[in-house]
């Protein structure tokens, strides 16, 4: 496996830290410490391109020679940050005079990019680097019982379907499945969460927010686990609006990291458990039953 | 009540090559209205125009129909309809373009807070390297009216409560380098 | 445009126009007369003129060695164009002729007459071809000129070699082979055999009748399919003109025009034909109690055992072993109750494949289509959810000898309320099959109403555009139009529909955004042409045989490559519907100068 540079992305360090601190526990606990891009910049995300398309790419693109300077691919937790990256990363391989621009810019600040670097995300690493067997032999507390509705959101699996199935993603259903969890089918798991909307235009996206959330209890499930912060943020902050206008029950919304991470037996402080707005506990509660 | 009737003069030839130029728009011209772009998109319920209909307005050159559509910005990007089209059109990408020529003419409506966003995550980006999620919002906040700042109490209780709000201004320490970086790479021409 | 050398051909008139001798020329002969070449480029109209500098290639032509004359003109092929060629073997003394024009497929024999007519030995004649080589594959004018001017040089350095030829006629093989026991094979089987011709039919299923056995009426007149095919089958049976052959593949075919060898082979049955009178009493036999394996004539959707009848009106009516299933093959270990119970002794285990060789003067060609594997779209659910279907499933369903008995039960045990139909699934799609299968919009019209007839279903059908170019079809299509008005919400006009089902209970359709909830969806699937299993149809010659055979099997070429069917749809809808407080947010009107919003949800065009 070639060296991994951990991308966080603004989010991560901001409302998503619970996914920075999950992962680097994770990630630690299977022996694989993350470690991270020094000086990374915002990936730009969706707002950027849609003001200016050459900077946007020029942004994302100091990432990548940041990456490829220190010989590594680039692990990318977030959605939203894995799609632009893995755009500019074709965008400059595929268009001449773009790719001339921005190195063109680069090299103005003495970095380079020759397009050796790749875009990971962490349930593509541990699918298929680490891999299944590896996880359910690290597993310490089994999560059985627990029913889980996965949400893989959509920039991870659109437009590019690279490490997973495009329609049927199955790489986070594979590893909560290594949990010993149950995974209930969801047929939403791509569906948009309404991404900025929820905070734009309330109306729509908490419209957005409620049908996942809605699916997912019809579902059975106990919990949501998603793999995007801004999922996250929408499903988990935005709930408590959603349930004031519908009828909807509460449903504790954890990165998958988080789940796994209780899986491997790491305390669930250091998962940033307790960052949740809808209380998790129902979900901690099983696991300590089960350990009784 | 004007009809809702437009006619040949109200089509942008310019407009419509400027539209399938774009990389990848050419295939625009072998829609065939299926739809599935407007079926599948989860915002068609709140669009003025569907996206079917925006690519043949588009296409059309209805200049000022395109570009003064709420549809564009209620995208969010999810890509559902780029990967559904039968046709391959790029149509999130079309999105895009739409949206920065919206605002390079500046034709979108003015209190609509999306561009706001766009233009305001844009600047901090710019400046600092990095997003500050809090600063973001509080800037949108103050620029598309300050009323909204009520509705934002709990939500911003919930984030305190759970130890995820900061006021912490994120940045960089290559700043200097990423400015110096983006001006090399000039601005937009939307040729590329 | 006219280019006379004034002079013969040869090495002498070349050096008296000071020209070199051209190396590899041959001098005619001692006794033969000169070699005067007569060079016609025709412009097909615009065809080759618009891309090839016609008059330019005239007079390069006319400046090669040995041609006497060269011309341009309209149409080479018109009668004044073939009157020219006439004339100036008379006149001139031409005694070769080239002609730059279109494919010889298309005008080598007409020219070959005009130069017989002229009173040359047809033979001498060679085309070239500017059209499909030069001007229609190429955009540079230039370019394509230079390669036009570079064919021409061939063909005349080519011609003067040519030798009078005198045709010859010869027996060919009475015997015809057709390829494809459906419908198509069937009846030109049929046909054949009742003008007098021996047919080889050669079938790769065990039993003959294709797809249309499966179905239960045919479109646009809603017929009974079963009460046209299985006379024609029991026909083919009975004829003395007719060698059926089942489980049987063509691996190879020689040989030429009007005299193929062609290998077969027989897979075996396990069953003699000869014996087997198709009582079934060793299937009743047999060590599974009940059906255990797919039934792959119920597409699926009913079980079988390892031994059994293709289908109950099969012909041959003869039952066969899945070597694959059979315990006997797997492990040597059966009680072998089958066999004690054939009084007929018809049952051997140990039969092998056979290669047999045919001599056939004419193939022909019906090998069918298959129907796009509707899994390859995986966003209607099709393998995913119980309830999604393909047409081939639901043409079983409705059938009367189908596992159901012609009565619509699902998959979960529920009779439909509600029935999606997805046209165009694997059908004018870039990322599966770009063509339109051109049958998918007739035969889901005829699944909707015989669901309707059977249910009484809400049966939308989700189309793009409502294709139906036959005879009699677009008055069939008014006719189910008609008879249900609520159930078809299709809508003409702008030729939207479509359907969505992220949300699995809601499509998006003709303009409405309908809901159809615990619907149950069927796709119509795009077909493709019928793959072979082995290296052999692919291989078979475009030409078959020197009598009509041709006609047909441009037809069934031309089926091949553009069948398609349609078939699937997305996720029916098992969880609670949702019950908001208040419902979801209306289409607000963002924008009222458009015009095109409101707040109803019915009224949406997609």
């Amino acid at each position: 496996m070639k060296k991994l540079a951990y991308y966080p992305g603004c989010s991560l360090v901001g409302t998503g830290r619970a996914y920075d601190e999950s992962l680097r526990a994770v990630f630690e606990k299977l022996g694989e410490p993350l470690e991270e891009l020094d000086d990374w910049n915002c990936c730009g995300a969706t707002s950027y391109m849609s003001i200016d398309k050459a900077k946007a790419y020029g942004l994302a693109s100091r990432n990548l020679a940041l990456a490829e300077r220190e010989n590594s691919d680039l692990l990318t937790p977030c959605n939203a940050c894995y799609l632009v990256l893995e755009k500019t990363r074709r965008h400059l391989a595929e268009s001449a005079e773009m790719g001339h621009r921005v190195r063109h810019a680069l090299d103005a600040v003495g970095l380079r990019y020759e397009g050796d670097v790749r875009i990971r995300h962490p349930l593509e690493v541990l699918t298929q680097d680490v891999g299944e067997e590896r996880i359910k032999e690290a597993v310490e507390e089994p999560l059985k019982g627990l029913k889980i509705a996965p949400y893989y959101g959509c920039q991870i699996v659109r437009p590019y379907a690279t490490f997973d199935d495009q329609y049927h993603p199955q790489t986070m259903d594979r590893l909560l499945k290594a949990t010993g969890a149950k995974v209930v089918p969801y047929p939403f798991k791509t569906r948009c969460c309404g991404a900025s909307q929820t905070g734009t235009l309330p109306e729509v996206g908490i419209h957005l927010v409620y049908r996942l959330l809605n699916e997912a209890k019809a579902r059975g499930a106990d919990v949501l686990a998603v793999i995007c912060p801004l999922c996250q943020f929408n499903l988990d902050v935005y709930q408590s609006k959603a349930r004031r206008e519908y009828d909807l029950e509460p449903i504790p919304v954890l990165y998958f990291s988080q789940i796994l991470g209780l899986a491997l037996g790491i305390p669930a402080k250091k998962l940033g458990i307790d960052r949740c707005v809808v209380s998790a506990n129902p979900v901690l509660e099983r696991r300590a039953a089960h350990a009784a | 009540m004007r009809p809702n009737i437009r006619t040949e003069a109200d089509r942008s030839p310019e407009f419509a090559r400027w539209i399938t130029s774009l990389p990848g728009a050419e295939k625009v011209r072998e829609c065939m209205h299926c739809g599935l772009c407007s079926a599948s998109c989860p915002l068609f319920a709140y669009m003025d125009y569907s996206p079917r209909q925006l690519m043949h307005l588009g296409r059309e050159g209805f200049r000022d129909d395109v570009l003064g559509s709420f549809s564009i910005w209620l995208c969010t990007s999810c890509y559902q309809c780029t990967v559904e089209c039968p046709r391959q059109i790029p149509v999130t990408e079309i999105m895009y373009a739409l949206k920065r020529r919206a605002i390079e003419e500046g034709v979108y409506t003015k209190h609509l807070p999306i561009p706001v966003l766009s233009r305001e995550f844009q600047r901090l980006v710019t400046d600092r390297g990095r997003i500050s999620e809090s600063w973001l919002v509080i800037k949108l906040l103050l620029k598309t009216g300050i009323h909204r700042m009520f509705g934002m109490v709990g939500l911003t209780w919930d984030l305190v409560r759970t130890r995820r709000f900061s006021l912490r201004k994120e940045t960089i320490r290559g700043r200097k380098d990423l400015a110096r970086m983006l001006e090399a790479v000039g601005s937009d021409a939307e040729a590329v | 445009m006219l280019r006379e050398n004034g002079f013969g051909s040869g090495p002498t008139g070349s050096e008296a126009k000071g020209r070199p001798p051209v190396n590899g020329d041959a001098p005619p002969l001692n006794g033969d007369p000169p070699i005067r070449i007569g060079v016609y480029v025709c412009h097909c109209g615009t065809n080759i003129a618009r891309t090839v500098d016609v008059e330019r290639v005239t007079e390069k032509a006319g400046e090669l060695p040995g041609v006497t004359i060269a011309r341009d003109y309209k149409y080479m092929c018109s009668d004044p164009g073939q009157e020219m060629i006439r004339e100036d073997i008379e006149e001139l003394g031409l005694n070769r002729i080239v002609v730059a024009s279109c494919s010889p497929n298309l005008h080598e024999e007409t020219f070959r007459g005009a130069t017989a007519a002229g009173g040359l030995n047809p033979f001498f004649f060679q085309m070239v071809n500017i059209r499909e080589h030069a001007s229609w594959v190429h955009e540079d004018r230039e370019s394509a000129t230079e390669k036009a001017i570079d064919l021409v040089r061939a063909a005349v350095r080519r011609v003067r070699h040519h030798k009078a030829l005198e045709t010859r006629r010869v027996p060919i093989q009475p015997q015809v082979l057709v390829v494809g026991g459906g419908i198509a094979g069937i009846t030109a089987a049929l046909t054949l055999a009742d003008a007098g011709k021996r047919v080889y039919l050669v079938e790769r299923e065990a039993a003959i009748g294709g797809h249309m056995a499966q179905f239960d009426k045919t479109f646009p007149t809603l017929d009974c399919a079963a009460c046209i095919l299985t006379p024609k089958m029991t026909q083919v049976k009975a004829h003395p003109n007719i060698t059926l052959m089942t489980m049987t593949e063509v691996v190879k075919v020689d040989g030429f025009v009007g005299s193929y060898e062609v290998t077969v082979k027989h897979r075996p049955r396990y069953i003699d034909v000869s014996l087997c009178v198709g009582c079934q009493q060793c299937i009743d036999a047999c060590v599974y109690k009940r059906g255990k394996f797919e039934d792959e004539f119920d597409a699926g959707l009913s079980k079988r055992k390892p031994i059994y009848l293709p289908n109950a009106q099969a012909v041959p009516q003869v039952v066969l072993i899945d070597p694959g299933q059979c315990i006997q093959f797997s492990s040597g270990k059966c009680k072998q109750t089958c066999l004690e119970a054939c009084d007929r002794d018809a049952i051997f285990f140990d039969q092998e494949e056979q290669i047999e060789t045919l001599d056939v003067g004419a193939i022909i060609m019906a090998t069918g289509f298959q129907t796009f594997d509707a899994r390859r779209s995986p966003h209607y659910g099709y393998g995913i959810y119980p309830n999604v279907y393909t047409a081939l499933e639901v043409e079983r369903l409705v059938n009367a000898s189908g596992p159901t008995g012609g009565e619509v039960v699902l998959r979960d045990g529920e009779k439909p309320t509600s029935v999606g139909i997805v046209h165009c699934v694997g059908s004018r799609d870039q990322k599966s099959n770009p063509w339109c299968s051109k049958v998918c919009c007739m035969y889901s019209l005829k699944l909707a109403h015989l669901i309707k007839e059977k249910t009484d279903a809400e049966v939308y059908n989700f189309y793009i555009d409502m294709r139906t170019p036959g005879k009699g079809f677009e008055e069939f299509y008014q006719r189910i139009a008609a008879e249900s008005p609520p159930s078809t919400s299709t809508r003409t006009g702008t030729a939207s529909l479509s359907w969505t089902l992220r949300t699995p209970s809601q499509a998006w359709c003709g303009g409405y955004r309908s809901t159809c909830s615990s619907s149950r969806w069927v796709s119509s699937h795009g077909t493709t042409p019928r793959r072979s299993g082995g290296p052999s149809t692919s291989r078979v010659p475009a030409t078959a045989g020197s009598w009509s055979a041709t006609r047909s099997w441009r037809r069934s070429t031309r089926l091949r490559t553009a069948c398609i069917w349609p078939g699937v749809a997305r996720d029916p809808r098992t969880s609670p519907r949702p019950s908001p407080k208040r419902g979801p947010p209306p289409a607000r009107r963002w924008r009222s100068s458009t015009g095109a919003t409101s707040s109803s949800s019915r009224t949406r065009l997609t």
